[in-house]
């Protein structure tokens, strides 16, 4: 290769060596803020939708069985402690909705009631299917207060929740989500 | 060109947006509500300063052959770092742009301003120019924002990250669907280059009487 | 297959690339003034998307083994740049019909956002191999379709009497409104049950 080629690749090769050295830098200081921004993000809704715990403990077995008996889309599953007794379990899932992936938390208590439902994270269209975050859509009662013996559907299909206008897909994700959740629910409280 | 006329071209007379139409899939895409537009523009006057800095910095060391792929390596750095910078601080922001992020890397804006200026000027006129082309990008933003985000659902200036609900000026259930889904967009920005082409018509006509 | 069918028309007709997810506006607006141009640059993009979404997949792999993926932008548009780089040369050494028919077009093509926000959505949305390429060609069939209708619609609209302040973008941004309201009537169809005959 002659000179002039030669002072070519070294110049490029040398900015990205530098580019590299500085984003290693930046992904340094940056990650574990954004580690602990999820895991705050996490926290605060697993508190809000079972407010009486105080403390919250991942089981992977439990998922696992819940996931084998059609809970499918659940991505994980705490078990809320209040000091040493066990008083509710809180599930994630994931649900394909309309145009986006909706991460739905509900906690139920161990008597079998709902004690909170939540949309986490949803980018579905503005205007409709972004308003299942919204607490006309999200904070009706027949989410907020179903039981483990239900099985909701939205009213379309026959059931009592109302769905958001124009949007059923992205409100039927939701009701499958909490369905899914009340399915395990009640594995938990077969086992103890 | 002293250094305020640099800074009030970027933002006035050859705004981004609505004087050179550069940039438009950031401007259609992020344009529905003030909050999102705003986040864009300053994320976009981020990388733009910087790039146009570190650019002005290397014009003698970076040789011809090279440069377009120099400065498209060192705007992608620039625009990762917001990225990051960004994922950490403001999640919900961070999220809602979603990949007109990283986008920002392919957005003509930048390209540009490196070429035609940052690659024969010095580094504070650079930075100006960079600050200019960048307000006046995040300016259109925050106007195409606000006129989309009030139409559309009756109140502006939502930040869920600062947990601000905005102003609310008439209820959401008089709000015009259309304004904040795409076809707005497209809509919304054909009018107000409309209405700019005519006043900066009028105004030529008038200097010529 | 089914599921390859949901990928192809659901990024034609419901997440199209231009009037959905607002990708590649600006050889939409620049480019489409001709029928004859607007399908030699779909051509040349529906190329580079493909390949594009094939080698940043294992690309992305490559980055996740070796821990590096806050480097996932550089090297996606790096690698889209050699890309669109080689395929010209390719071109250009073996067919100089077809590089005389898109050769203008192939340098744009490094700075349109459809190409790097093909590859970035592939990797969000956890697509496989196959799904990548067919997500690619299927988003770039969508931006052809687009800039050829577009074309149709402006060669017409030369002979059209258009206010003076509304003449180019802004006639041009209201008619690229009004298309996306149309496209606005596939929104909830279920591909799904379609394609489960």
């Amino acid at each position: 290769m002659d000179k002039q080629g030669f002072r070519l690749v070294l110049v490029l090769t040398i900015i990205c060596i530098i580019a590299g050295a500085v984003l290693a830098f930046v992904n340094s200081v940056t990650e574990p803020k954004i580690k602990a921004q999820e895991a705050l993000a996490m926290k605060k809704a697993l508190q809000e939708t079972l407010p009486e715990a105080s403390e919250f403990q991942p089981d992977e077995s439990l998922l696992k069985e819940a996931q084998q008996a059609g809970g499918t889309d659940l991505s994980e599953l705490f078990i809320g402690f209040k000091g040493e007794e066990k008083i509710g379990v809180v599930l994630i899932a994931d649900l394909r909705g309309y145009s986006s992936v909706i991460r739905l938390v509900t906690g139920v208590s161990r008597d079998g009631r709902v004690m909170g439902v939540k949309v986490l994270s949803q980018s579905e269209t503005p205007g409709l299917g972004n308003k299942i975050s919204e607490k006309e859509f999200i904070e009706q009662p027949a989410l907020q207060q179903a039981t483990i013996e239900e099985q909701l559907s939205v009213i379309k299909d026959g059931g009592s929740v109302q769905a958001v206008t124009g949007a059923t897909i992205s409100s039927r994700a939701v009701v499958k989500g909490v369905n899914q959740s009340l399915a395990a629910a009640r594995l938990f409280m077969q086992k103890d | 060109m002293s250094k305020w006329q640099i800074f009030k071209n970027g933002v006035f007379n050859e705004n981004p947006i609505f004087r050179l139409v550069l940039g438009m899939c950031s401007t259609l895409a992020v344009s529905s509500a003030v909050v999102n537009g705003l986040g864009m523009g300053l994320a976009t006057t981020a990388v733009l300063v910087g790039s146009n800095v570190i650019i002005s910095l290397l014009r003698n060391v970076i040789p011809k052959e090279i440069r377009i792929p120099a400065y498209v390596v060192i705007i992608a750095t620039f625009v990762t770092i917001v990225d990051k910078l960004m994922a950490a601080n403001t999640p919900e922001l961070h999220k809602v742009l979603g990949i007109f992020i990283p986008l920002i890397v392919v957005n003509c804006i930048i390209l540009a301003r490196a070429e035609a200026f940052a690659s024969k000027n010095t580094v504070g006129r650079s930075a100006i120019d960079g600050l200019g082309m960048g307000i006046g990008f995040t300016l259109a933003l925050t106007v195409l924002g606000a006129i989309r985000e009030l139409l559309g659902t009756g109140t502006v200036l939502v930040a869920k990250d600062f947990g601000f609900s905005g102003f609310s000026i008439f209820p959401k259930e008089n709000g015009i669907l259309l304004m904040v889904l795409q076809p707005g967009a497209f809509i919304t920005l054909g009018l107000v280059l409309a209405g700019i082409n005519w006043w900066a018509r009028k105004k030529e006509e008038k200097k010529h009487g | 297959m089914a599921e390859y069918l949901v990928i192809i028309f659901g990024s034609i007709f419901i997440n199209n690339f231009i009037v959905s997810r607002f990708l590649g506006i600006c050889p939409f607006l620049g480019v489409s003034k001709q029928v004859e141009t607007a399908t030699g640059m779909g051509l040349a993009v529906t190329f580079v998307m493909g390949l594009a979404s094939a080698i940043t997949y294992w690309v992305q792999k490559l980055l996740v083994l070796l821990n590096i993926e806050v480097l996932q932008t550089i090297t996606f548009i790096l690698v889209i740049a050699v890309l669109v780089q080689f395929v010209e040369m390719v071109i250009k050494k073996s067919s100089p019909v077809l590089y005389k028919a898109l050769g203008i077009y192939l340098p744009l093509i490094t700075t349109n956002c459809a190409v790097l926000g093909v590859t970035l959505i592939n990797i969000n949305e956890g697509y496989n191999f196959l799904q990548s390429v067919v997500h690619g060609i299927g988003g770039a069939l969508g931006f052809t379709l687009l800039i050829i209708l577009f074309a149709g619609i402006r060669e017409r609209m030369v002979f059209a009497p258009v206010p003076r302040s509304m003449e180019g973008f802004p006639i041009a941004l209201i008619t690229a409104g009004l298309i996306s309201i149309a496209f606005l009537g596939f929104t909830g169809f279920k591909l799904n049950a379609l394609f489960n005959f």
